[in-house]
């Protein structure tokens, strides 16, 4: 569903020139200057969906100083996080933010794993994941309830739409009007930035 | 719960799917969504626009830091090596005099990143009987320093030599830095 190359459609991305590929710190500057403030309200929606799914603690982090550590790493280019300028500001920052909230959690496991300052021989991470594939399909379904309710079309939708199928598909599969299409689809981005916007700490 | 759930393999992969869909939704669309949240979208990109401006501060305070950091240092190169010439002291000469050694003199006059010790820095300043602090000043280990103090480490570094000896101008030019940097507080 994330496709590699966007199409540059981003008010951010459009500030900046097509070459070199990274950014420097003064396009970088420029694709922060030219987010609109539909493009601060989704990274603030973005930021608060990894607070909450990586469960980071307020004390820990809030959504805008993931946001500002993402911005932070991005402005430093090569000693940081380097703006591919083929994608937008808007998605470079969310892979920013994936992966300073990945890294607190594994800074986080191991506090936990070796509480008495021992210190892991190996990033072991991996064997703190659930691998219980019944156990996790029933998390799954419990984060869908929780974040559709009863709304059966609306998740029907949005778990076809991460299968890959276009909106045409997904209306003929479920035999939907357009319009109906378009209702439940606007109903799952309200749920989702409902939940994500939802405090949980 | 179905088999094509199934294909969202794990809750990362929800959230995945989820911030997918925020990342496309119209912008029209955003201020509705943000409203049906409970949220006032002008405060919530009030909040991020906040979090974005003061990374750009801090960034470039940093990055000012840095350069000053940077231009310092070339002073103290400069610094030290117009000291080694008026004394007419080579690096090993220097090195014994001042008890440190001898690559790190060269250290010091050719790396501007490197950072002396308190100790090595004490030593140079009474091997070249100047008042207290006149090399810490340069050496980064006082952060606390006027831009007219830059401009004037700028001026001298770009004004000083590195071969022969030291002519009048230079001496000059050496006594009336080192006496700046004296009454610098």
């Amino acid at each position: 569903m994330r496709p590699e190359i966007d199409t540059l459609g981003d008010s951010a991305a459009a500030a900046v020139s097509g070459h070199p590929l990274y950014a420097t710190r003064a396009e970088v500057e420029a694709g922060l200057n030219a987010l609109t403030d539909a493009d601060y309200a989704k990274l603030m929606m973005i930021a608060a969906s990894f607070c909450r799914q990586r469960r980071l603690a307020r004390s820990v982090s809030e959504p805008s100083e993931l946001l500002n550590q993402a911005v932070l790493k991005t402005l430093e280019c090569e000693d940081g996080k380097q703006w591919n300028k083929k994608i937008s500001m808007v998605r470079h920052l969310d892979r920013a933010m994936e992966n300073i909230s990945g890294h607190l959690v594994r800074e986080r496991m191991k506090i936990v794993a070796f509480p008495n300052g021992l210190k892991p021989q190996e990033d072991d991470s991996r064997s703190y994941q659930f691998n219980d594939s019944a156990a996790e399909s029933a998390k799954v379904s419990a984060l869908l309830k929780s974040v559709f309710g009863d709304d059966d079309q609306a998740k029907e939708i949005f778990v076809l739409r991460n299968e890959g199928f276009r909106p045409a598909e997904v209306q003929a599969r479920l035999r939907i009007s357009a319009r109906d299409y378009e209702s439940a689809n606007r109903r799952i981005l309200r749920k989702i930035s409902q939940f994500s916007l939802k405090t949980n700490n | 719960m179905s088999n094509r759930e199934n294909q969202l393999k794990d809750t990362d992969a929800v959230f995945r799917a989820m911030r997918e869909m925020l990342l496309e939704a119209p912008d029209a669309e955003v201020d509705a969504l943000a409203g049906d949240a409970g949220v006032d979208i002008r405060k919530l990109s009030e909040i991020g626009r906040n979090a974005v401006k003061s990374a750009i501060a801090e960034h470039n305070q940093n990055r000012a830091k840095e350069e000053s950091s940077v231009l310092l240092h070339k002073g103290l190169n400069s610094l030290l090596i117009m000291l080694r010439r008026r004394d007419n002291l080579d690096e090993s000469e220097l090195a014994t005099k001042a008890k440190v050694e001898e690559a790190e003199i060269k250290r010091i006059e050719f790396d501007s990143g490197y950072l002396p010790s308190p100790r090595t820095i004490y030593n140079l300043e009474k091997a070249f009987a100047l008042p207290g602090g006149v090399l810490a000043k340069l050496s980064g280990a006082i952060v606390h320093h006027s831009p007219a103090m830059e401009e004037r480490v700028m001026e001298f570094a770009a004004n000083a030599k590195s071969m022969g000896k030291l002519s009048r101008e230079e001496k000059q030019l050496l006594n009336a830095f080192v006496k700046f940097l004296t009454e610098q507080k």
